[in-house]
């Protein structure tokens, strides 16, 4: 099945003919699905196949083939979040959504790195989230019972047989500019108030207020090569405090991105490598937002516009893609 | 593709910052930033980090950019190159107790390299490329016990009648230690 956007009709025949499937669409459709082998996450924003939309009606599908293999389906809160990876498969993957601005969001993006085995596996997924001109909240649904939660994770772990193998990658149009300066933080946080600047406390909200400093522009750190973004959500000059919409680590360092004049023409020149048979993408909210990407194309990448993209660790503005090839 | 084996020493140059290269393949960026941070904390040793890396690299051989990020850590002929077995502890020129205390470290080599193997079994029967990396360890591994255990004799001969019951006890240990490899061979 393609993974694109299907109306309601088809998705509940899907679910009845027992396919198992990874849903995002509006809390008003997915709330009526009839239960069966799926888990789902609130948004309206998509990159479907033609283009770039916003439905409240139609709903995102990807169908996770099995090739005969197991899987199951959890509910994760803040406190058990951190065993996902001991609860997949040896050979296999994680789909995992998480619901914005909550607390297991926050658990899980801080404290990634100390998850037993994060490695062994791909956990890739994305945070769910609503129309932005909306009071709606963020939701994550398990399939199987059919119960909404505001608060918990839903995850699919899927057995691969040994002949294949789950691989993640990411696309990330931005690179820092290396002529700005370094930026290092005190803590691990969502939010800032004092930070290092080349080696200088300095209150990051006047920093960028002074500086004229765009924040539609990530920070980027450095991850042995791979450029991860974290984006500002706010900047509260009278308090004096920057919020992110990803943590910032201490033990990294991060620089602001160079200005870029297309973010289509970016996703056209960095996407040209994927394959049309990726089984799950999905890209940021304020990529779509920012770049005007209704109505507009991303070549094979096909999936929700998300409030965070999860590939293994939390990741903003970032295009996540996950493939299985044969080992 | 086969992966370098684990006693290549640009493995640890590469957790330990010594070897700084920018990597292509995800995963592998993402596993080598966690683990230098982990190094960096104390959290893990890198003698368990590396362990950790090459069994995964091992897992994930055939994923994108791989050969790549494989080409830029070990050359570009990485893939005929034959590793020559490392010698640390020349034992038979060093007679040291001190050596003692190297063997505790081999010791828990073994045992974690074990672990590793007893964990894999089922994929080793079934990836030829996997069977012969752990091999290479397994010989390597052999070889430095063997070293140690002639050492250890040594020393046992030498060594003055208040030390010699710790030498024997080490002896012993390394005998039950060695039994294990006995398994493997051909």
């Amino acid at each position: 099945m393609e993974s694109k956007l299907y109306t309601f009709e088809e998705v509940v025949a899907f679910i009845k003919q027992g396919f198992v499937l990874s849903l995002a669409g509006d809390e008003r459709v997915l709330s009526k699905l009839p239960p069966g082998n799926w888990i789902g996450g609130t948004i309206p924003y998509f990159m479907d196949v033609d283009c770039g939309k916003f439905n409240q009606e139609l709903i995102f599908v990807n169908e996770i083939e099995m090739y005969n293999s197991e899987y199951s389906i959890k509910v994760y809160d803040e406190n058990s979040i951190l065993n996902i990876a001991s609860d997949s498969y040896d050979n296999g993957y994680s789909l995992l959504i998480l619901p914005a601005f909550q607390k297991i969001n926050e658990v899980y993006s801080i404290q990634t790195e100390n998850i037993n085995g994060l490695y062994d596996n791909p956990i890739v997924g994305w945070v769910s989230g609503m129309d932005l001109n909306s009071s709606d909240t963020p939701k994550t649904f398990s399939g199987l019972t059919g119960k909404m939660y505001e608060d918990k994770g839903v995850v699919l772990h899927v057995k691969l047989p040994e002949n294949l193998f789950a691989q993640v990658d990411i696309v990330n149009i931005f690179n820092p500019d290396i002529e700005n300066d370094e930026i290092k933080f005190y803590n691990n946080s969502f939010d800032v108030t004092s930070c290092m600047i080349n080696g200088k406390d300095v209150n990051l909200a006047e920093y960028v207020t002074e500086n004229g400093i765009d924040s539609k522009l990530p920070l980027i750190a450095d991850y042995s090569g791979a450029s991860i973004n974290v984006c500002i959500k706010e900047v509260d000059v009278e308090n004096g405090k920057v919020s992110f919409f990803g943590p910032l680590f201490k033990s990294k360092s991060y620089k602001f991105a160079k200005a870029i004049p297309s973010y289509i023409n970016e996703f056209d020149d960095k996407t040209k490598e994927l394959t049309a048979n990726n089984v799950f993408s999905c890209n940021c909210v304020l990529n779509y937002l920012y770049g005007d990407l209704e109505g507009k194309k991303i070549n094979n990448a096909a999936g929700p516009v998300t409030f965070g993209e999860i590939a293994y660790n939390l990741l903003n503005q970032t295009l996540v893609v996950l493939t299985i090839d044969e080992i | 593709m086969k992966i370098p084996p684990i006693t290549r020493k640009e493995w640890r140059k590469l957790l330990n910052g010594e070897l700084d290269v920018s990597l292509r393949n995800f995963f592998f960026q993402m596993k080598v930033t966690q683990a230098r941070t982990q190094i960096n904390n104390g959290t893990v040793s890198i003698e368990t980090a590396i362990n950790d890396l090459h069994i995964l690299c091992t897992k994930f051989s055939k994923a994108k950019n791989m050969d790549e990020d494989m080409k830029s850590i070990f050359g570009a002929d990485y893939m005929d190159e034959k590793e020559p077995i490392p010698v640390h502890f020349d034992l038979q020129k060093d007679i040291d107790i001190k050596n003692i205390f190297s063997s505790l470290r081999y010791e828990r080599e073994i045992l974690f390299y074990k672990k590793a193997l007893e964990k894999k079994e089922n994929i080793v029967q079934e990836k030829n490329n996997l069977i012969v990396t752990l091999q290479e360890e397994v010989i390597f591994l052999k070889e430095k016990v063997s070293i140690l255990y002639e050492g250890l004799k040594e020393i046992e001969a030498i060594k003055e009648e208040g030390e010699y019951v710790v030498v024997e006890e080490k002896v012993k240990k390394e005998e039950k230690t060695w039994s294990f490899f006995n398994i493997f061979k051909k």
